[in-house]
């Protein structure tokens, strides 16, 4: 009897608390605005955990904003000291079971925010915003977002809001089933408080590393549309924000350099990255893998290795990979 | 063995307080003759109230549309009416489910282990939806990725640093792209 009662309650309550409010575009904007500033303005740092299916990583995370500039170093505390330090738009991964440095220099000029006016109402075309109830983060009252997908072509979002500082405390990506495919959540949250410039320096452990580090500067330079390449598939609410050349391999020369295209919807981001194939390598069915959240097509096209990744589902990468094609001479 | 048999109806009744239930239930749950009992007085419940639904009705029609359900293979566009999702109607339609199956558990009357060709008869043929119809040819299913290769290292960091600057996240971002690439190289 005590169940039949449980269970009525729950579908009374699930009932009641499910007529969530939907939010409107500029509700979303000033919300999301709020998130970007204080990401980008305020200093922190906590302990988060990272899940992906069945594995989970702690990470600690010092951001400081001071004068305009930004520092910030993530370190995984699971597993291979994994660390990440970043200077504004320079951004060092050192990957020590590799011995490998690598330097990323971010190229899109616009951060999130700025993106929505030019596509006003492009995010309520593919997602239904609702906002859910208060909910407690690392011992602070946060917000819910939910963003769910209009279709198959993206999945769907959670964010809990703190309150207090606008800093985004977790964030769930979940399936078309509504299944939660990756989450990131502090444990631990410290807001405001000075860090010295010690503690954004790369660790003890890595420092003390003594064989060679190689060190692979992936410079990127924006490019005019490459006009050899093809771009077939429309996937609905994506659109191109960068284009560039990367000369990620060794001693590449200019013509293997990799070309680099970013999509988005504005929140969903899709990488093509097209190189030279190796010279034994034969056209072939495209190619899904999953990476986590992140799923993963190639294929051989004429000579070049297509790869299209990004936080989509598979579907998404693979009718985009099998869109590209060479322009006839 | 007879005072617990009128225990048991009594039970079912609604008869009896919590302090006396407990030691019936814990009995029953022990005994196989009291769960038969239960079962067959669950069962002339039913017939008294007019149920036709039983355990094992239940479990045959719970499966049948199962079979019935069709498989959603293609990205499909919803309404342009915005669908309501119910996170806690999901919550509720399990704790729904548990005592479902907790109530057959009790009754002896779970049902039987699938047999091959039952499980081939209600197994999705696939965990991922396929490709649009305007895409050419089957596709085989998407693997979880154990060990990748070393220039996907590269890609995937490469995205994830020009993916986070319009993330909300920012820093925290890239924990996706270390915890990616710091899975085993693949030659």
């Amino acid at each position: 009897m005590r169940l039949i009662f449980g269970a009525a309650f729950f579908l009374f309550a699930g009932f009641a608390l499910g007529q969530q409010a939907s939010l409107g575009q500029q509700d979303l904007v000033t919300w999301m605005q709020r998130v970007a500033e204080a990401a980008q303005k305020l200093s922190y740092s906590g302990t988060f955990v990272y899940r992906n299916g069945s594995q989970s990583e702690t990470s600690r995370i010092v951001h400081v904003a001071s004068n305009g500039n930004q520092m910030e170093k993530l370190e995984v505390l699971d597993g291979s000291p994994r660390e990440v330090i970043r200077f504004n738009d320079e951004v060092k991964c050192y990957l020590p079971e590799n011995r490998l440095v690598i330097i990323e220099q971010r190229s899109a000029r616009r951060s999130f925010p700025a993106l929505l006016p030019s596509s006003p109402a492009g995010l309520n075309d593919h997602y239904i915003f609702r906002r859910g109830g208060s909910a407690r983060i690392a011992g602070r009252e946060t917000q819910v977002l939910r963003l769910e997908p209009r279709d198959n072509w993206r999945y769907g979002h959670q964010f809990w809001i703190d309150g207090a500082s606008g800093l985004l405390l977790k964030a769930e990506l979940f399936d078309e089933r509504g299944e939660t495919l990756e989450s990131m959540a502090f444990t631990e949250l410290r807001v405001g408080e000075p860090a010295s410039a010690e503690v954004l320096k790369p660790s003890a452990a890595i420092v003390a590393q003594k064989d060679a580090w190689q060190v692979r500067q992936a410079k990127s330079r924006e490019q005019r549309d490459d006009a050899r390449w093809v771009f077939r598939a429309d996937l609905p609410g994506y659109r191109r924000l960068a284009a560039m050349r990367r000369n990620m391999m060794r001693d590449a020369a200019p013509e293997d350099e990799v070309r680099h295209w970013l999509y988005s919807d504005g929140l969903a981001a899709l990488s093509v990255f097209i190189s030279p194939a190796r010279a034994n390598a034969e056209q072939q069915d495209p190619e899904v893998q999953l990476m986590g959240a992140i799923s993963i097509a190639r294929r051989i096209v004429d000579g070049h290795q297509v790869v299209v990744m990004g936080d989509v589902p598979p579907v998404a990468v693979r009718r985009f990979v099998d869109g590209i094609g060479m322009r006839e001479k | 063995m007879k005072k617990q048999l009128a225990d048991v109806s009594a039970l079912l009744d609604d008869e009896l307080d919590a302090h006396a239930a407990s030691p019936i239930v814990n009995a029953t749950l022990r005994d196989g003759a009291l769960r038969d009992a239960w079962q067959t007085y669950v069962l002339i419940g039913d017939q008294l109230r007019g149920n036709k639904l039983t355990a094992s009705a239940m479990t045959d029609s719970v499966m049948a549309r199962v079979r019935e359900e069709p498989v959603v293979l293609a990205p499909r566009m919803l309404s342009s009416v915005p669908h309501r999702h119910h996170p806690l109607l999901a919550l509720a339609a399990s704790v729904a489910g548990v005592a479902v199956v907790g109530w057959l558990a009790l009754s002896g009357a779970a049902p039987a282990p699938l047999t091959e060709d039952k499980l081939a008869a209600v197994a999705p043929a696939s965990t991922f939806a396929k490709l649009p119809a305007d895409s050419p040819g089957e596709k085989p299913l998407p693997a979880p990725v154990v060990s990748i290769q070393q220039d996907m290292k590269e890609y995937m960091l490469a995205h994830q640093t020009q993916a986070a600057t319009f993330r909300l996240g920012h820093g925290v971002e890239h924990v996706r792209a270390v915890a990616l690439v710091g899975k085993p190289v693949r030659p």
